[in-house]
C-alpha cells in the first residue's frame, strides 16, 4: 500500500527508489507504468496527465527480464516497432541499439539461449527503440555477475546522458550511491526522505556510513 | 493487431522450425499426425459397413447438456471472481505494455488469441474422445455436425471468460458469482438426473420444462437455428471485449499474475500448510523408505484443502457408482452409460500416470529425496504406494457402490483391491514414463499420445490374462486375482526398470524437467 506519494523526475536524471523489502518500491513502478490503478493521484508527463496507455511514456524492465523463449532478439525488436507505429527506417536504429549494446552478434538467437545480462539488455534496446522517455528498472542489478553489473551501470549512465530519465530501485545502498543522483527512501509504502546522494552523505557525517542512515530512517 | 499478428506468428513458425530440427520430436510428430488423420479419415470416409447416424440418446443428451452447463457455470463463477489467465508471463504484459499497445487492442488480442491457442492445445485430446465417442461407421455429414457443435459450445466455453471477467470489474461481481456457481449446480443435478435415467429425470424435467439435452439433440441432428444462434452467441462474446475491454490492463495484469503465482505454487509447493495437525516431536517416524509414506501422509493431514478434496473425491466416485447401477436398471439401451463409464475409465488410465510423472519431477529435484540410504527401488515403490492408496480407494469406491447397488457382491468384494492395485500399478507406469519422458515439451500432444500407447500396452495384458481366466470358468474372483498379479508384476518391474535409469542419469533427468 502506498500513501502520500509523490516525486518529480527531471529530463535525463537517474532517481534511485531505495527501501527495505516490502516498502511498496514494485508497487510504486507498477502504478507509475499503468500496470496497477492507484485508487487516487495523477501522474503528469511534461505537464499533461497521463491515461491508461502510459505504458509507451513510461516503461518498466522488471527484476525478473523474461524475453519470448521462442523469439529471436530481432523479432523482439521488430514487434516492438510495430507496435509502437515507427516510421520505416527503424531498422537502422535498432542495428544501431544493438550494436551498442553488445547484441549485434546475438540478433538472430531465441530467447531461450540468452543470458539474464542479455535478456536484459534485450528489453532495454526494445524498450529505448520504443522511444520511452522514462525508463523504471527494478532492482537491475540482482543477478548480474560483476562484468554485467559494469556495462548495465554505463548503459544507465549512456542512456541518461541522452536524456532518458531514469528510475531504479533498489535495496543495495552502494548500488544506488553508485549510480543515482537523488534518492528517495522507501519504508511501507510511504517516502521517508527525499534527498541526493551528496544531502545523504552529509547526514551521514563523519563515523557513519550511508548504511547507518538508511538503517536508522527505514527501522 | 498487425504488431501482434507478427508476434504470434513468429512465435509459431520458430515452434515448428524447433520440432522439424530435432529428430527425436519430428520422429513423435509424424505419427501423431498420422494418427489423427486415420481418425479423421475413418470416421468421414473409409466406409465398409452401412452408415449409422451419429446421435446420442435421450438420458444422454442431458447428461452431456448438464455436464456442459456446470463446467460454463464454473468457469462464470472463477472468472467473475478473477481467476483469468490470459498473458503467457508477467514479463509479457509488461512488454504489451513498454510496446505501447492500447489497453483495449491488448484485450481484443488476448480473446482471439484464447480461442486460438486452446484448439491448437486441445485438439489431440477432442479427437481422442471423438474417436471413442464416434460410431465405427457414422454418417460423414452427422460427425461434421457433431463436429462443428463441439466447436462451437467449446469456443462459447473459451470466450466467455474475459467478458465475465471485465464485467465483474464493473460492479457485476457477486450477481455473476452467484449465477456461474447456480448454473453449475443446476447443470451437475441434470447430468446426474440424466444418468439416473428417466424415473429420476422426467419428473425434473417436467418441473423445470428445460432440458439440456434438448439443445444437445437439437446441435447434433444439425438445427440451422441452434447452431447459427450458438456462432452469433460466440461473435456477440468477441465483440463484447470491444465496449468492456477498455483500460482494463491492470485488472488484467493483476489477474494474469495472480493466477500465474498460484500455479507456480501448485507446481513446486503444492502443500500450504495449516495449523491443525502438527506436533514439534512427531510420535513415530518409520525409517528407510518408509519415511517417504510417513512424509506424504503428513502432507496428505497438513495440506490445506488436501483432505478435504480427496473426501469429495471419495464422495464423487461413490455418487458415479450408484448412478450407473441405478442408470443399467433405468436405461433402455444402457450401451451408451457404459460407454461414459468406459470414457471415465480411460480418462483415470491416462491422466493417473501423468500425475505421478509431475509429482516425482517434484521430489527428485528435491535434493532431500537422494540422502536416503534405502535403495532407490524401495524408495520407488513406497513412494508409489504412497501416492497410490487415496487414489485406488477413492476410486474404487465407485465399483462398490456400483455392486451394493446392483446387488452384485463378487463386484463389490473385488472392487477396492483391484483398483488399488491397479492404481499403484499406474503410478509405477508414470514413474516410468518419467524416466523415460523426462520433459516436459509436447507434453499435451504426441507425448500424451505415446503416454496413452504405452498405458494400454501396459495394461492389455493384465486385461487378457484375466478375461482368459474368466472365459476358462474360474470366475470373477480368479479374474481379479489374475488382474492383480499380473498388474503388480508389471509395476514391480517398471520400479526396478526407473530406478535403474534414475541411478544412471537421475540427476540429469530432475535437471531437464525442471530447467523445462
Amino acid at each position: 500500500m502506498l500513501d502520500g506519494l509523490g516525486f518529480t523526475l527531471e529530463r535525463g536524471e537517474v532517481l534511485g527508489l531505495l527501501g527495505p523489502n516490502g516498502a511498496g518500491k514494485t508497487t510504486t513502478f507498477l502504478c507509475l507504468c499503468g500496470l496497477l490503478r492507484p485508487e487516487s493521484g495523477t501522474i503528469r508527463f511534461e505537464g499533461k496527465t497521463l491515461g491508461g496507455d502510459r505504458g509507451r511514456t513510461i516503461s518498466l524492465i522488471p527484476e525478473t527480464p523474461e524475453v519470448y523463449a521462442m523469439l529471436t532478439v530481432w523479432e523482439h525488436l521488430a514487434f516492438v516497432a510495430r507496435s509502437a507505429g515507427l516510421a520505416a527506417g527503424w531498422e537502422d536504429r535498432a542495428l544501431e541499439l544493438l550494436a551498442r549494446f553488445g547484441l549485434l552478434a546475438r540478433r538472430d538467437d531465441l530467447g531461450q539461449t540468452l543470458s539474464k545480462g542479455m535478456r536484459q539488455k534485450t528489453l532495454i534496446a526494445a524498450t529505448v527503440l520504443a522511444g520511452a522517455p522514462v525508463l523504471l528498472f527494478d532492482e537491475p542489478l540482482i543477478g548480474l555477475d560483476p562484468l554485467g553489473q559494469r556495462e548495465l551501470r554505463d548503459l544507465i549512465r549512456s542512456l541518461a546522458a541522452a536524456g532518458i530519465s531514469i528510475m531504479m530501485s533498489t535495496h543495495i545502498i552502494d548500488q544506488a550511491e553508485a549510480l543515482c543522483d537523488r534518492l528517495i527512501i522507501m519504508k511501507a509504502g510511504i517516502a521517508v526522505a527525499s534527498v541526493s546522494v551528496a544531502e545523504l552523505r552529509a547526514q551521514a557525517g563523519a563515523g557513519r556510513t550511508l548504511e547507518d542512515v538508511f538503517l536508522e530512517l527505514t527501522a | 493487431m498487425g504488431a501482434l499478428a507478427y508476434l504470434e506468428w513468429s512465435y509459431a513458425r520458430h515452434h515448428l522450425l524447433a520440432i522439424w530440427r530435432s529428430p527425436l520430436r519430428l520422429a513423435l510428430w509424424v505419427p501423431y499426425a498420422l494418427l489423427i488423420g486415420f481418425f479423421i479419415y475413418s470416421r468421414l470416409l473409409g466406409h465398409h459397413a452401412p452408415y449409422v447416424s451419429f446421435v446420442v440418446a435421450k438420458p444422454l443428451a442431458t447428461t452431456i447438456g448438464g455436464l456442459y452447463l456446470a463446467v460454463l457455470g464454473a468457469t462464470v463463477g472463477f472468472a467473475a471472481g478473477g481467476r483469468v489467465a490470459l498473458f503467457r508471463s508477467s514479463a509479457e504484459a509488461i512488454l504489451f505494455s513498454n510496446a505501447g499497445l492500447r489497453p483495449l487492442t491488448i484485450a481484443i488480442w488476448l480473446q482471439f488469441r484464447k480461442l486460438a491457442t486452446s484448439w491448437t492445445r486441445w485438439l489431440g485430446g477432442f479427437v481422442y474422445l471423438f474417436a471413442i465417442a464416434a460410431p465405427h461407421d457414422p454418417r460423414p455429414l452427422s460427425v461434421v455436425r457433431a463436429l462443428v457443435a463441439a466447436a462451437l459450445a467449446l469456443a462459447v466455453q473459451m470466450t466467455i471468460e474475459l467478458p465475465v471477467f471485465l464485467l465483474a470489474r464493473n460492479g457485476w461481481r457477486e450477481p455473476l458469482r452467484y449465477g456461474g456457481w447456480t448454473l453449475a449446480a443446476v447443470g451437475a443435478v441434470f447430468a446426474a438426473a440424466g444418468i439416473f435415467g428417466s424415473r429420476v429425470s422426467q419428473p425434473l424435467l417436467a418441473f423445470a420444462h428445460v432440458d439440456p439435452g434438448a439443445a444437445v439433440s437439437l446441435l447434433l441432428r444439425g438445427s440451422t437455428f441452434a447452431t447459427v444462434g450458438l456462432a452469433v452467441l460466440v461473435a456477440c462474446l468477441i465483440a463484447s471485449i470491444a465496449f468492456l475491454g477498455d483500460d482494463a490492463m491492470p485488472e488484467l495484469f493483476a489477474a494474469s499474475q495472480q493466477m500465474l503465482a498460484s500455479q507456480r505454487r501448485r507446481a513446486k509447493a503444492p502443500r500450504q500448510l495449516f495449523n491443525a495437525p502438527k506436533s514439534s516431536e512427531p510420535a513415530h517416524i518409520p525409517t528407510g523408505a518408509l519415511a517417504l509414506l510417513w512424509k506424504d501422509w503428513v502432507g496428505f493431514r497438513r495440506g490445506r484443502g488436501i483432505f478435504r478434496l480427496w473426501l469429495v473425491g471419495c464422495t464423487a466416485w461413490a455418487f458415479c457408482g450408484a448412478a450407473v447401477a441405478f442408470g443399467a436398471l433405468e436405461w433402455s439401451d444402457p450401451s451408451p452409460l457404459y460407454t461414459l463409464a468406459a470414457t471415465t475409465a480411460v480418462l483415470v488410465l491416462i491422466f493417473a500416470p501423468y500425475g505421478a510423472s509431475v509429482g516425482l519431477a517434484n521430489d527428485l529435484s528435491k535434493p532431500i529425496f537422494w540422502l536416503s540410504r534405502s535403495s532407490l527401488q524401495e524408495r520407488l515403490a513406497a513412494w508409489t504406494f504412497g501416492r497410490a492408496w487415496r487414489g485406488g480407494v477413492s476410486l474404487g469406491l465407485a465399483p462398490l457402490v456400483a455392486g451394493i447397488a446392483s446387488g452384485d457382491a463378487q463386484l463389490a468384494i473385488i472392487s477396492v483391491p483391484v483398483t488399488l492395485t491397479m492404481y499403484w500399478s499406474l503410478q509405477a507406469l508414470g514413474v516410468g514414463l518419467y524416466a523415460i519422458f523426462p520433459n516436459p515439451i509436447d507434453a499435451r500432444g504426441p507425448v500424451m499420445m505415446l503416454r496413452l500407447l504405452c498405458t494400454i500396452a501396459y495394461v492389455l495384458p493384465a486385461c487378457i490374462v484375466a478375461t482368459l481366466c474368466a472365459l476358462v470358468g474360474s470366475g470373477a474372483y480368479a479374474a481379479a486375482l489374475a488382474f492383480v498379479l499380473v498388474m503388480g508384476i508389471e509395476g514391480w518391474l517398471v520400479v526396478q526398470f526407473s530406478s535403474f535409469r534414475f541411478n544412471e542419469y537421475g540427476a540429469s533427468i530432475a535437471t531437464i524437467s525442471r530447467a523445462t
